[in-house]
């Protein structure tokens, strides 16, 4: 709890130095908000116990969830001083939005009852809208933001009208009443059923599932690339936290009204991510495409929901958080903030650049699920979890997505050991930077050798 | 007399909304959601909400529809620059708005099995509404405070002019 009020504060801190301008003062100030918020949050270790009329719940899932995304967002701040560094004087407002941002994922990790899921959702939607545009020349980014509006405005809405239709029925908003009510009830009413769709639905399109995902592409790559970077972690990680802590609190027990669609989703996002992902040119697309695939083996713990599942999506987002952090800043070093970023430009980066090359090669191995690297344990006790519920088909399917992807995700790593036509410059990095891509291959090759550390948190 | 209001009350609702969907004008599509909004305010009266229906009066007739119709005249929408979505875009969504509503009406069917809530005895007044806003509501209600503070942060963002632009 006092997370949530400390990350509040730390906002207004911010918005408030941006005010009166001092600047000098704006990153130390958000680093060192975000560290102590995070011990604050470990804090709250010991205490799960619902509070505020049965509002939040803040157990061991949420404390780990929001954990994870606290230490994302803190590597992005740091990769963010590197790309902000000539940029104007609005960056301690996004700052104080990605602030905002975190207590909405906050609150999706943490709700107990359903009003405050559609807030944490919200807060998170409305910040990100406005983040996908905040380069307001940029033609491209104002597409992806309005796009990302129109089409988020809309899922919201299924999500609302399907939590209506949850009150209609049960009378109650909150998550342990729901679920009393589906243990008691024999026969669930049609318009139960309906309600589920529907905020199934709505979840689908915040974390960008097949056939959700039409706007995933363009707003990827229309937000700047240190904005997409954020959706591509902070937000999945977030969406993903509700989606399984919803559906394992309330609906676990009528799973014959959405385990077909579920299932086909699942397998469509896998398929469709990763073969479409093999037909890009372009790095930041390609990347999105990969995140689409990365949804779909996030949700198969949600379709086998079994004692093994928030273990293995809580292991599943960590390292592909942490390797698609990395993969992204080493984009972001590459580019001069221009949204086309074509795959050949990693040419010829290795001979002159060796920390961008180790990180490229460890983030792309670790999304693509090559041991000894953390990637290749989240699919392993996912696909553990799947198997303990007997999901074979679905195994046998992601398996073949994963083999897809290893061809995309080595595609930027031929280019960077290519030396045909000259080798990159040295490229110019701040202290920040080298810390973040460190801190991404570090990360990934301990949670790999030692998966433990993180696998039992969420219990 | 209450059952007679409601069909009333019904029939111009789906037809203003109906009206909304129809109108070539977009400033016409806008005053027949300011009725759509008047008449479902009058559902709320029925249903006894009082308070909820002055809020969906004040907010929705009034402010939003305002924002609405500014909106509409700055873009200067006009028919030429209406865009043509392909025919085949619309067939799918006559087709998916349909299902829904299949699937809506099929599962409110013979939906009176139900017992319905029992309904306190402030029910709807402003005194009710605060109450519960303020006990068992009180988290969502300061949370939100960070949804808006988000919005208008983000407004400025979006509106104020850059030095180094």
């Amino acid at each position: 709890m006092t997370t949530l009020i400390f990350l509040s504060l730390l906002g207004f801190l911010v918005l408030f130095i941006g005010a009166f301008d001092y600047k000098k003062l704006i990153l130390p100030t958000v680093i060192i908000g975000l560290i102590v918020a995070f011990f604050l949050n470990a804090m709250d270790w010991e205490l799960t116990a619902t509070s505020f009329y049965g509002m939040i719940d803040y157990n061991h899932y949420a404390v780990s969830f929001t954990g994870l995304m606290i230490v994302s967002v803190l590597l992005l701040m740091l990769v963010a001083s590197y790309h902000f560094r000539n940029e104007g004087s609005h960056i301690a407002d996004i700052y104080a939005l990605m602030i905002f941002t975190l207590i909405g994922g906050l609150l999706m990790t943490s709700f107990s009852n359903l009003v405050m899921l559609f807030i944490g959702i919200e807060i998170l939607s409305i910040a990100l809208y406005i983040l996908a545009g905040s380069r307001r020349l940029n033609i491209a980014s104002n597409e992806a933001s309005l796009k990302y509006f129109l089409m988020g405005a809309f899922a919201s809405g299924f999500l609302l009208f399907g939590i209506t239709l949850i009150f209609g029925v049960t009378n109650s908003f909150n998550l342990a009443e729901i679920s009393d009510f589906v243990a008691d009830t024999e026969e669930l009413p049609t318009l139960f059923s309906t309600g589920v769709m529907l905020i199934l639905i709505g979840f689908a399109f915040k974390i960008g599932a097949v056939p959700f995902h039409f706007w995933t592409p363009d707003v990827y790559q229309g937000a700047p690339t240190f904005i997409t970077a954020f959706m591509a972690t902070v937000v999945k990680t977030a969406g993903i936290a509700a989606f399984y802590r919803l559906f394992d609190s309330c609906f676990s027990g009528i799973d014959g009204t959405w385990f077909k669609i579920l299932w086909i989703i699942c397998v469509a996002t896998i398929l469709l991510g990763n073969i479409t992902a093999v037909m890009q040119n372009e790095s930041k697309r390609m990347l999105a495409w990969s995140s689409v695939s990365h949804a779909g083996y996030l949700l198969i713990p949600i379709l086998a929901l079994n004692e093994l599942s928030s273990s293995a999506i809580f292991y599943y987002s960590a390292a592909y958080s942490i390797a698609s952090i990395t993969a992204f800043a080493v984009l972001i070093g590459l580019s001069k903030f221009q949204n086309d970023l074509p795959l050949d430009q990693y040419k010829g980066l290795a001979k002159n650049n060796p920390i961008m090359t180790t990180a490229l090669v460890v983030s792309m191995f670790s999304l693509a699920g090559i041991p000894p690297l953390a990637g290749f344990f989240g699919k392993y006790f996912v696909f553990l979890t799947a198997m303990q519920s007997g999901l074979i088909y679905v195994v046998v399917i992601a398996i073949i997505g994963s083999l897809i992807g290893i061809y995309y995700y080595f595609k930027p790593l031929i280019y960077a050991f290519n030396n045909e036509g000259g080798s990159l410059e040295k490229i110019e990095t701040n202290f920040a930077f080298n810390f973040v891509l460190m801190a991404g291959i570090v990360l990934s090759l301990l949670l790999g050798i030692f998966p433990d550390i993180l696998r039992n948190l969420p219990g | 007399m209450l059952t007679i209001a409601f069909y009333i009350l019904s029939a111009l609702t789906i037809s203003s909304a109906l009206m909304v969907l129809f109108s070539k004008s977009p400033i016409y599509s806008v005053l027949w959601l300011v009725i759509c909004f008047f008449s479902i305010t009058g559902h709320y009266i029925l249903l006894d909400a009082h308070f909820l229906a002055i809020v969906n009066l004040i907010v929705y007739a009034g402010a939003i529809m305002v924002l609405f119709l500014y909106v509409i005249m700055l873009m200067n929408l006009n028919k030429e620059s209406e865009p043509q979505k392909p025919v085949w875009l619309k067939f799918a969504s006559v087709i998916t708005g349909c299902l829904l509503m299949i699937v809506l009406a099929g599962a409110l069917k013979g939906y009176s099995e139900l017992p319905p809530a029992a309904i306190t005895e402030d029910f709807g007044t402003a005194k009710g509404v605060g109450k519960v806003l303020f006990t068992e509501f009180l988290m969502p209600f300061e949370v939100a405070s960070i949804l808006f503070i988000t919005a208008m942060v983000g407004a400025v963002i979006l509106a104020k002019k850059h030095v180094n632009d």
